[in-house]
């Protein structure tokens, strides 16, 4: 009674508005229950105490659930749209109808926070990981993160490219204490699946018949940068892979090698450095050198 | 970094809507066009970044044409805190650009830090004027400029409101200095939805306000009309155009097309009808082009 005599406040009319717009029931079943019996993610389902729907002005011929359903259909129908944008081989594995479910099953857990709809797949790996629906697609939650690391990628600050000049100015003792800086744009994967495979998915979704989704034994790596204006998804060796994660982390070179031969023990391990390098350099991978004294402790 | 001519917004005629499909072209041809809208949010970045590769794009855009940054997620009607992250990030945006003018919407898009990525309505009150003129001078001050605010299509409305949309748009902009953005094609599917008179909302409008006009294609579905953006811009809210460019004098105005993006010729053409439509205008009630009042 009291909802018809005083209107909302603007929180309330907000907070009713966002559960009866994001009702993963649809308006109509909300409106028909707005206090549901105990299911998970009961919060999605429930009224706010004060409704706004006395408040909403009628205008015939539009009844008010259809007025409310066009919200509710523009929110699922955008995020829906972004996130088969962003992740266009997940969508080519699974079909639309499959995709659309785990898409409205992800938004219950998780739903936007973000004024960039483009972050909204930031939790979807690890919501598709423990998703009761992809067993036997074990293989998604790692492709998933490959399509994430993509987007960041691609919208991951510039970086230049280091000159000719500055590599051979360098002397034996700056090497020594020389600090590779690695482009925001570059990423390292670990999975047991053929990522690298998988990621042709997105330039041929009718590869999907013929591509290897079997899980290897061992983990395979892979990098993911952007070269150019384009994101590529290359597999890499165990020891690339760790060098490449030690100078991403902000490990010197001496030390990155180092720790990467008493990891690796592979006595050509400095020569495959040396060719790494030379390619990193070439693709802008490393894309600066900093020269600091390091501290050692006593 | 080089920028292009007519960086003075006063001189920028009709522009159309930079959307991803038409950068090729348009660095390959290198359209006369009179200036584009660009979507902040597409150009902010991921996470911590500063936007990659899309703003590499933007600022070689920028390099040939005026741009104005038109933003969806200020929110400026929630209750919740302006995101000082979001609007860091367009102040950075800003920098790089150095857009014509920045523009959003009066409308509020999430609640509780929950985003539903939609234009949704206000009721028109007193409360939410003053919650409204708060956050706006408050953004304002931030972002160091004046901002223009866009009227949303509205497929609902509430009936605690005690004015019109066009009474309340006109208060803000008088309370805040903030300029507006007319979207006719919004006003024509609003009018539809909830059954009151276009040519009142835009008679309603105080001119001197008036810093921007957006023309889109809407469609039907059912008795609703929906602010698709998806085709060309209707026989009626082409009329109504008219009328606005009779009420306002030449404001600078702006073709969006967001859903089926058409060739870049397709935008263009109906640019030059705009351009057109506002010179026949002007002279019929002017005698001659007559400039925007607006007092940034």
């Amino acid at each position: 009674m009291d909802s018809q005599k005083t209107p909302p406040s603007l929180r309330e009319l907000q907070l009713w508005m966002r559960w009866v717009v994001t009702d993963p029931r649809g308006v109509r079943d909300a409106l028909a229950e707005p206090y549901p019996a105990d299911r998970p993610n009961i919060a999605r389902y429930t009224s706010p105490s004060k409704t706004a729907l006395p408040w909403i002005s009628e205008a015939p011929p539009i009844d008010t659930a259809t007025r409310l359903d066009i919200y509710a259909e523009a929110y699922f129908s955008r995020v829906l749209d972004s996130m088969q944008a962003d992740f266009p081989i997940t969508l080519s594995v699974l079909g639309e109808n499959s995709f659309q479910k785990l898409i409205s099953d992800y938004l219950k857990q998780h739903p936007s926070q973000t004024p960039n709809i483009g972050e909204i797949g930031r939790s979807f790996s690890m919501f598709a990981a423990t998703y009761e629906d992809l067993k036997g697609a074990e293989f998604l939650p790692d492709v998933i993160d490959l399509e994430w690391k993509s987007i960041l990628s691609f919208y991951a600050d510039d970086s230049g490219v280091i000159s000719a000049s500055k590599l051979s100015s360098l002397t034996d003792e700056d090497w020594e204490r020389a600090k590779l800086r690695i482009a925001p744009s570059v990423f390292l994967l670990s999975s047991t699946f053929a990522l690298d495979q998988i990621w042709h998915l997105r330039e041929d979704s009718s590869l999907v018949y013929s591509t290897d989704f079997d899980a290897s034994e061992a983990s395979r790596q892979f990098l993911i940068f952007r070269d150019a204006g384009t994101v590529s998804c290359h597999a890499i060796s165990r020891a690339e892979f760790l060098i490449l994660q030690k100078l991403k982390s902000g490990t010197s070179l001496i030390s990155a090698i180092e720790e990467t031969q008493t990891e690796i023990l592979d006595p050509e391990i400095g020569e495959l450095i040396m060719t790494w390098f030379n390619g990193w350099v070439a693709q802008g991978i490393i894309f600066d050198i900093e020269l600091k004294t390091e501290t050692v402790n006593s | 970094m080089k920028r292009a001519r007519g960086t003075n917004s006063n001189q920028v005629g009709v522009g159309v809507g930079l959307r991803s499909p038409h950068y090729s072209y348009i660095f390959e041809n290198k359209p006369d066009v009179s200036w584009f809208e660009a979507i902040s949010e597409n150009y902010m970045g991921l996470e911590a970044g500063r936007g990659g590769r899309p703003i590499q794009t933007l600022e070689k855009i920028r390099e040939n044409y005026p741009v104005v940054l038109h933003g969806v997620s200020l929110s400026i009607g929630s209750v919740d805190e302006l995101n000082l992250n979001y609007l860091t990030q367009l102040a950075a945006l800003i920098d790089r650009i150095e857009p014509l003018w920045v523009s959003d919407h009066i409308c509020w898009t999430g609640v509780d830090g929950e985003n539903l990525h939609d234009l949704l309505p206000l009721p028109y009150t007193e409360e939410v004027l003053n919650h409204l003129t708060r956050k706006i001078l408050k953004a304002q001050e931030f972002l160091k400029r004046p901002l223009v605010f866009e009227n949303v299509s509205a497929y609902l409305s509430y009936s605690h409101s005690e004015m019109p949309e066009w009474e309340f748009l006109s208060e803000i902009a008088r309370r805040t200095g903030c300029g507006l953005l007319i979207d006719v094609n919004n006003i024509y599917v609003s009018s539809v939805n909830q059954n009151f008179d276009p040519q009142t909302y835009l008679r309603g409008i105080a001119p001197e306000t008036v810093r921007q006009i957006h023309l889109a294609g809407h469609s039907q579905s059912g008795a609703c009309l929906i602010d698709t953006h998806d085709g060309p811009v209707t026989e009626r809210v082409w009329e109504l155009y008219a009328d606005a460019t009779k009420l306002y004098g030449k404001v600078p105005t702006l073709i969006e097309w967001d859903d089926k993006i058409p060739e870049f010729s397709v935008l263009n053409a109906e640019a030059s009808r705009a351009e057109r439509l506002q010179n026949k205008s002007l002279k019929e009630a002017h005698g001659q082009p007559k400039d925007t009042a607006f007092i940034a």
